[in-house]
This record gives structure tokens, C-alpha cells and sequence, in this order.
């Protein structure tokens, strides 16, 4: 938990330190978090943060340099126009506030602050420089699609339905939601969950064509310690069994550890 | 307004069950307010959290519903044949917590008693799993189809939700998970019909691999046109067509 | 007595048996679905209603008796743990309105996870302002018996509070 709570502190320091320097920001106010969802849309790099406050801010760490000819112009899309500044697109409709890419961006990362309770789905299809989609701290409702992009997820509690074909899964949850199934798939690379030692679920590992490996008391049958290779589908209840948990790694390995 | 003494007499009375009401109503006004002395910090949450309590209101209950019940004992047998649909609001989903698994008991009892009492409460939990399945949240969409697989028997309406997840379902998490619910219902036409068609149309190489396990592991030979679609089209991941080459060769042998 | 005639009188208490079902049930759509029952079981008893002071009284009545029938039939957990149930399963949130700081979550917990009967206790005083006699009527408990199982259950709910609190704060 410490070494969580540094490495976040840090992170902050680093951003704040990064917002200061660029200055570059866009904010929506968010009137009921737990009841406004987040669409992300095929922004690359994005990383979305939780913590405590009303509104939605969303930050480039690096600036973008438009042609100087650019000047009084701004960026066109075929999806629609930069209304951030900062190569976004960013709408607000009732419950949803929907963000994406409208410009290309070379480098840098996005870095999206919300209220921790915020449901959040991030979608990212297009082929080219996709990168690694991160979320921290959120406690609302997850759904994620990626193609060639990794998740990583840390001290989230679910619901989080993610999939992606070529990138990792990595999820560290701080508690795992029983109200509701998580569904974590990958068809190319590694899923790769930590759950707290005690929590409660029904599990169920697919690896088709790869190897499970998990040190959790999953029961099912004989016990043994340590990680230990499972075969190709495996049913067993965690705790004493809860909700669904589901995960699938088609062509590579499943890894179910404890904190 | 009290002082802070006189209201710390007031709390030590409170828990030893001893103020009137009219005293009560001292400490919650007391509380209320903003800010409230370092050492009384502990005790202001309990009376907000009553003041709370206080303020609910049953919204989802109309008056209407609230005599629904009185004013369908009065006129008994008429309207007996439509199945009630429960409404779920989000508010209420914490009722699966409770009932899922009773239904699950109760599924099968339900289906050879016919529609008595036992029957209409199948009905309305079916009612709510269907509802379910098009809501707006994700998870609550893989729960509805998680909770399918508790049933050993499903209806036509059942069977078209989870052919309507297959075929249009947005996540595909939630779309993988009801190719395999749909699957165990393989001995029906429409059903196996449905997933051909799913493998005509489906992006997701993960799902795309989850059906052709499924049309092969059913036997159904009419799959074997779409699977040399997907074995000829070069766009699709060499797994994905591996798997479909595997398929057919499997399905022609039978 | 009219059905019409029935429905005015009971509609003022609707929203006070809607909390009591609420409270002792922790899901909205139980506490909805039994007030459906009660209104049944309430236009049956309506022979009674004049032995009893009020609608008020008996349909409190019938309303507890309902839910505590639920709670054992459907082999409800009569006492959730405290620790085991999560700050946002979902369970809670048939008192939001509004986001809750951590520390009215946990109180929140606590008063959920108290014992059925001095759920109802909190339920009847706190909430909803009754007089000890009236919960006597209501209950069939001594008032002297009241008392003690309120102060009990006030205690209890600040035990519990201060229980996570203190174990929650790293």
C-alpha cells in the first residue's frame, strides 16, 4: 500500500510539475460521478487517474507545436475540430462526456483526472500508435477495448470488462466489486491479475493455447502451494466463491496472484 | 442555541436512551451545523447519517404500484396471462445480490406448474435478467448473460436475447460470453442458424475463435461455407484462420 | 369501508413504511415489493383498523412483522459484517443522493449492519420520530425495554463506526 501510495504521489508531483510547464488543460465539470460516464476514443497514450474532486481534467504533459503558419487557425479532423487545444475533442452530452483524438499527435501522453466514482470506457481500434492505455484509483464501472494497445490498471475495484488482441492485460485491484462481473480478455499477450488475498469470486481462466498459473487457493481440487500450472479451462471458486470473474488469454498465459 | 456542555449531557443521555424526542430534535439541529467542536467531531456523522435516512423518499413506488397488489387480488383470473414486467431501475440492481439464486431453484419448478404464483415470480425475475441484457452498463449486460447459464431450460424470448447479444451486442467481452451461452441451446434451429450467421459478421478475432469452437463442437456442417470465407480472406489473423481451417476439416469428416 | 376510502387513509403513511421497509430490508426493490404485500394484507385486517388508535399504528405493525418474516424465510444473513461489506458494493445505495464522504459511508455501514431488531428500534425513533408508547403499540415491547435496546443500538452503531474508522485510518 505504501509503495502504492509513493509511487502516486509522485506521479502527482510529476504532473502537476508537467501541467505548470505546458499549462495546457481542459476541465468539464461533472455535476453526479457516479452516474456520468467517460468515453475515451481512440486517443493515444492516455492515462486516466482518479482523485478527489468534482471535475474532469484532462492534460497533455507535452506541448504541441503548431506550424507557425497555423497561427488563428485550428487543426481540422475528419471526426471534428480541436476544441481543447491540446489535439482533443471534448463534448459533453447529459451524462456522458465524450473525448478524442481530432489531431495527430507525435508524442506525449494524455494524462485524464476524474472523480474516483466516474464509469469510464476507453475504446482504441485504429492500428497506429495506439500505446498503453493506464488507469489508477478508479472505482466506478470499466470497459475497455484495445487492439494494439496494453491496459494496465491499479487499485481499481470493478466492474471492468476489458479486452484487447495484441497488448497485455495488467490489473491490480484494490477490492473486487461483487455487485457485478469482471471480464478481463487478451487474445495475443498475457492477463495478468493481483487481487487482495480474501476477496470473494467464482472464477473462471481460459488459456486455449497457453498456460494459467496462479498462487491464490482456487478451489477445484487438490491443493498445492505456490504457482502451480493449470490446464486449458479452469472453474473454481476463490473464498469460498462471489461474483464472476472472468479471464481468457487465447494465445498466451493467464497469471492470478495475491496481494 | 446549546452550549457545548449542556450538549454533551445531551449525548450522554441519547445513548443511554433517555432524552425526549424534543431533545432529540436538540442534538440533530445541533449537528447539522457545519462546524461543530473538535471533541463532538465522532458523533456528528450518526445524526447526519439519521438526517439522511429521514429524507428518503420511495420514488420508484407510485402510488399505483404501491396498491398493484391489493387491486389484483380484487379482480382475480382476468388479467392473470400477461406477465408483469418489472421495471429495474439502477437503483434497485442490488436486488440479483438477493433473488438470483432462489430463481435459479425456482426455474425449474417454474416451468412444469405453469403459471401459478410460482410461475408469474419466474416470469418477473426472467423480465428482469431480459431487461438486464439491454441496460446501459456493460457488467450488468455479462451479469444478465451470466445469470443464463443458472438455467437449464430457457423460453423463445430468452433464446432471442441471447441471439440478439450475439449477433448485436456493442462489448465484446459481454458478446464472447453469450456465444457461449448460446451455444448450450445448440439442439435449437435458430439458434445454430444465429451463430452462422455471427461468423459471417463478427470483427473480434477472439470471438470470431469462440464461435467456430462452438459451430464445430455442435457439428453444424452448414458452417463450413463461412469458415473458408474467413480461411481465404487474408485480413484475418493467422490463428484466427488456423482455427477456421481446423473447423472445417473437422466438420467434413463427419 | 370503500377501497377508495382505504387508499386515502393509508397514503400519508406511505412514505414512513416505505423507510421502515427500507431500512430493515437494505434493497430498495424488496422494501417496494412488500409494501405491495402490506397493502393487501392491511385492506384484510381493515375490520380491525378500529381497535387500533390508527392506520398508522397497525400498518407499522404489519409492515415490521412482514419484514422480519422476509428476513428469516429468505434465509437473509440476519447480520452483515461490518468489514466484509465494501464501501461501494451497490448495497448502499438506497440513501444516496448525493456522494457520501468515507466517514457517512461508514456510518452508513453501520447502521446496516446492525441486528434486525435494533435496526427497527433506530428505525422507529430516530428516523421516524415515533414516542416510546407508540413503539410500544407498534412493537408489543415494554417501553422500559425500548429504551434499553435504543441505547444498545445507539451505542452499538458508534461502536462499529469507531471500530472501522480507526482500523480504516493507515
Amino acid at each position: 500500500m505504501k509503495k502504492v501510495s509513493i509511487k502516486l504521489i509522485m506521479m502527482s508531483l510529476a504532473m502537476i510539475a508537467a501541467v505548470q510547464l505546458s499549462a495546457q488543460g481542459h476541465k468539464v465539470q461533472v455535476s453526479n460521478p457516479s452516474q456520468t460516464t467517460l468515453i475515451i476514443k481512440e486517443v493515444n497514450r492516455v492515462s486516466v487517474e482518479a482523485y478527489d474532486g468534482s471535475e474532469i481534467q484532462i492534460d497533455a504533459d507535452s506541448k504541441r507545436d503548431n506550424p507557425e503558419r497555423a497561427e488563428g487557425l485550428t487543426a481540422l479532423s475528419a471526426r471534428g475540430k480541436d476544441n481543447t487545444g491540446i489535439g482533443l475533442n471534448v463534448q459533453q452530452e447529459g451524462n456522458e462526456v465524450v473525448v478524442f483524438q481530432a489531431a495527430r499527435r507525435g508524442q506525449g501522453k494524455y494524462t485524464i483526472k476524474v472523480p474516483r466514482s466516474v464509469n469510464v470506457q476507453i475504446e482504441h481500434t485504429g492500428n497506429w500508435e495506439g500505446g498503453k492505455i493506464e488507469v489508477y484509483g478508479l472505482a466506478g464501472e470499466l470497459e475497455i477495448s484495445g487492439r494494439y494497445n496494453s491496459v494496465y490498471m491499479e487499485d481499481i475495484s470493478g466492474p471492468a470488462l476489458v479486452n484487447t488482441v495484441y497488448g497485455k492485460v495488467e490489473a491490480i485491484f484494490s477490492q473486487l466489486n461483487q455487485e457485478s462481473p469482471t471480464s478481463l480478455v487478451s487474445v495475443y499477450s498475457i492477463v495478468d491479475v493481483t487481487l487482495p488475498a480474501g476477496t470473494k469470486a467464482d472464477v473462471t481462466i481460459k488459456t486455449p493455447y497457453g498456460e494459467a498459473f496462479s498462487d491464490m487457493n482456487i478451489a477445484f481440487g487438490g491443493d498445492e502451494d505456490g504457482m502451480r500450472k493449470v490446464s486449458s479451462t479452469i472453474k473454481g471458486k476463490l473464498n469460498g466463491g462471489g461474483v464472476d470473474l472472468d479471464l481468457k488469454a487465447s494465445y498466451s498465459n493467464v497469471y492470478l496472484r495475491k496481494k | 442555541m446549546k452550549s457545548d456542555k449542556e450538549i454533551e449531557l445531551l449525548i450522554d443521555k441519547y445513548y443511554n436512551g433517555e432524552t425526549s424526542l424534543e431533545e432529540e430534535t436538540q442534538l440533530h439541529n445541533f449537528f447539522l451545523r457545519e462546524v461543530v467542536p473538535d471533541h463532538l467531531k465522532t458523533y456528528q456523522d450518526q445524526f447526519r447519517q439519521i438526517g439522511m435516512m429521514r429524507d428518503v423518499l420511495p420514488e420508484g413506488l407510485s402510488d399505483d404500484k404501491l396498491f398493484g397488489k391489493l387491486e389484483e387480488s380484487l379482480q382475480p383470473v382476468e388479467e392473470e396471462k400477461e406477465a408483469k414486467v418489472i421495471v429495474m431501475k439502477h437503483t434497485s440492481r442490488e436486488i440479483w445480490f438477493y433473488r438470483v439464486a432462489a430463481a435459479v431453484a425456482l426455474v425449474l419448478v417454474g416451468y412444469f406448474a405453469g403459471k401459478d404464483s410460482v410461475g408469474t415470480e419466474v416470469d418477473s425475475l426472467k423480465q428482469m435478467m431480459l431487461t438486464e441484457m439491454t441496460g446501459s452498463s456493460a457488467s450488468g449486460r455479462l451479469k444478465a448473460v451470466n445469470y443464463s447459464f443458472e438455467m437449464e431450460v430457457v423460453d423463445e424470448e430468452t433464446l432471442e436475447a441471447l441471439q440478439k447479444v450475439v449477433l448485436e451486442e456493442s462489448n465484446m467481452n459481454v458478446r464472447m460470453k453469450g456465444v457461449e451461452a448460446l451455444a448450450r441451446f445448440g439442439n435449437n434451429e435458430s439458434v445454430r442458424k444465429t451463430l452462422i450467421t455471427a461468423l459471417g459478421t463478427e470483427k473480434e478475432p477472439a470471438v470470431k475463435i469462440v464461435l467456430i469452437e462452438a459451430l464445430v463442437s455442435l457439428k453444424e456442417v452448414g458452417a463450413i461455407e463461412n469458415l473458408q470465407k474467413i480461411v481465404e480472406d487474408d485480413d484475418n489473423l493467422r490463428e484466427v484462420r488456423d482455427e477456421a481451417h481446423l473447423g472445417m476439416f473437422k466438420l467434413r469428416e463427419l | 369501508m370503500e377501497l377508495q376510502e382505504f387508499k386515502i387513509k393509508v397514503l400519508p403513511v406511505k412514505d414512513r413504511l416505505y423507510r421502515i421497509a427500507l431500512n430493515m430490508l437494505r434493497s430498495v426493490h424488496e422494501a417496494e415489493d412488500t409494501l405491495q404485500d402490506v397493502m393487501v394484507k392491511l385492506w384484510d385486517k381493515r375490520q380491525q383498523l378500529d381497535a387500533y388508535r390508527s392506520v398508522e399504528a397497525l400498518a407499522v405493525t404489519i409492515t415490521k412483522n412482514h419484514c422480519l418474516d422476509k428476513l428469516k424465510s429468505k434465509k437473509h444473513k440476519n447480520q452483515l459484517d461490518v468489514q466484509e461489506m465494501e464501501l461501494d458494493s451497490g448495497f448502499t445505495t438506497p440513501y444516496r443522493k448525493v456522494e457520501l464522504s468515507d466517514s457517512m459511508k461508514v456510518m452508513e455501514r453501520a447502521f446496516q449492519s446492525l441486528p434486525d431488531q435494533q435496526r427497527l428500534l433506530i428505525t422507529l425513533r430516530d428516523v421516524e420520530g415515533y414516542s416510546y408508547e407508540e413503539i410500544a403499540e407498534q412493537t408489543g415491547l415494554e417501553v422500559n425495554n425500548i429504551r434499553v435496546g435504543l441505547s444498545r443500538a445507539r451505542k452499538k452503531a458508534r461502536e462499529l463506526y469507531l471500530k472501522i474508522e480507526n482500523y480504516e485510518v493507515r
